[in-house]
């Protein structure tokens, strides 16, 4: 099973490059703000540029919030359960609210 | 021209094999034109008859669609090789040449209609207005008709078979995304069976073996 660990030293980072013929599901997403200076204000979007249909000749980039989590500063979180079908159909894209190198990212993930 | 294989109700051992095999026969049913003058011919009182060929060759290449598309909209996938936007070019160039195209979806929330040519459902009810939705918005209830859904031929189980030949008329698959979502990402995983064709002359054992392949004016014979 595929992971990717970040630090949020920039505030948006891409976690996941789409895969064409696969959706991104999220299997556990661990969140270590303990070293940061701030509570972390997150939120997980998915980006992507539609494909030519019926009604729309000429598709714009798409951002599309999926998670937002908040973690106060010294405190970790894991997710797992709760996370279930969630799925990302583009890139997984992750903003922090203020870029801060002490909060770290791991987004552990299935391509299906 | 399209076949559903519907869900086993008993095995049997050694299985059987789902694509067309070296060596099987096939035969083009009456119906074809005579414009299809490689797979037909005019007999003596002037009706056109299918021609019956055996497979010399056969080669299997996959392929994946993928398209992401917003609530309520569609995308048609044109499986011919005529050039439009849509176009797939899934048909062969060789007269003698048949694709067997086998195909099911990964898990999305989809509604998949087939129409050959294109505008014309394959599938549908005699009754006039029992007819699949060609315009959006697509009626709450009727575009559950004749709609195939993933369950319908898992992208691990394909269940739905195309026939294509150099020349048809463009097959049309129409994918819309249902209410409940706001974007779907829709993937069609497809085999395609390359079968080389050689004629034969029908014997009475070759008549019974071959699979018929039926002309899409027969699949709605209306």
């Amino acid at each position: 099973m595929p992971s990717v660990a970040v630090t949020m030293g920039v505030a948006t980072q891409t976690l996941v490059t789409e895969k064409l013929n696969a959706k991104i599901r999220p299997s556990a997403i661990f969140i270590d703000n303990t070293a940061a200076g701030a509570d972390a204000s997150l939120i997980f979007n998915d980006v992507f540029t539609p494909s030519i249909t019926n009604l729309v000749a000429v598709p714009v980039l798409q951002t599309i919030p999926r998670l937002l989590i908040n973690v106060a500063a010294g405190s970790c979180l894991s997710l797992e359960d709760d996370i279930k079908g969630c799925e990302f159909i583009g890139n997984a894209q992750i903003i922090r609210s203020v870029a801060d190198a002490g909060c770290r990212i791991s987004f552990i993930y299935d391509l299906e | 021209m399209i076949d559903q294989k519907p869900s086993p109700v008993a095995t049997v051992s050694p299985g059987t094999p789902a694509l067309l095999q070296l060596g099987y026969y096939i035969h083009f049913s009456d119906a074809w034109p005579n414009t299809f003058n490689q797979l037909t011919k005019v007999d003596t009182n002037g009706q056109t008859r299918g021609l019956y060929f055996q497979i010399k060759t056969t080669n299997q290449t996959t392929y994946d669609l993928s398209y992401k598309i917003p609530t309520g909209d569609f995308r048609d996938v044109d499986f011919s090789n005529w050039l439009s936007t849509f176009n797939e070019n899934l048909y062969p160039t060789n007269y003698l040449t048949l694709y067997e195209i086998q195909l099911g979806w990964k898990p999305a929330n989809m509604l998949a209609y087939f129409m050959i040519p294109a505008g014309d459902h394959i599938s549908r009810l005699e009754q006039s207005q029992m007819i699949p939705p060609s315009a959006l918005p697509f009626s709450p209830t009727l575009r559950y008709l004749a709609a195939k859904k993933t369950e319908d031929s898992p992208y691990h189980d394909k269940r739905i078979f195309v026939y294509t030949v150099k020349d048809l008329e463009p097959f049309i698959m129409r994918l819309y995304v249902d209410s409940g979502v706001t974007f779907e990402k829709i993937v069609t995983g497809m085999v395609i069976n390359r079968c080389r064709l050689n004629p034969v002359q029908a014997t009475d054992t070759i008549k019974l073996k071959a699979k018929e392949i039926l002309y899409y004016t027969e699949e709605r014979w209306l």
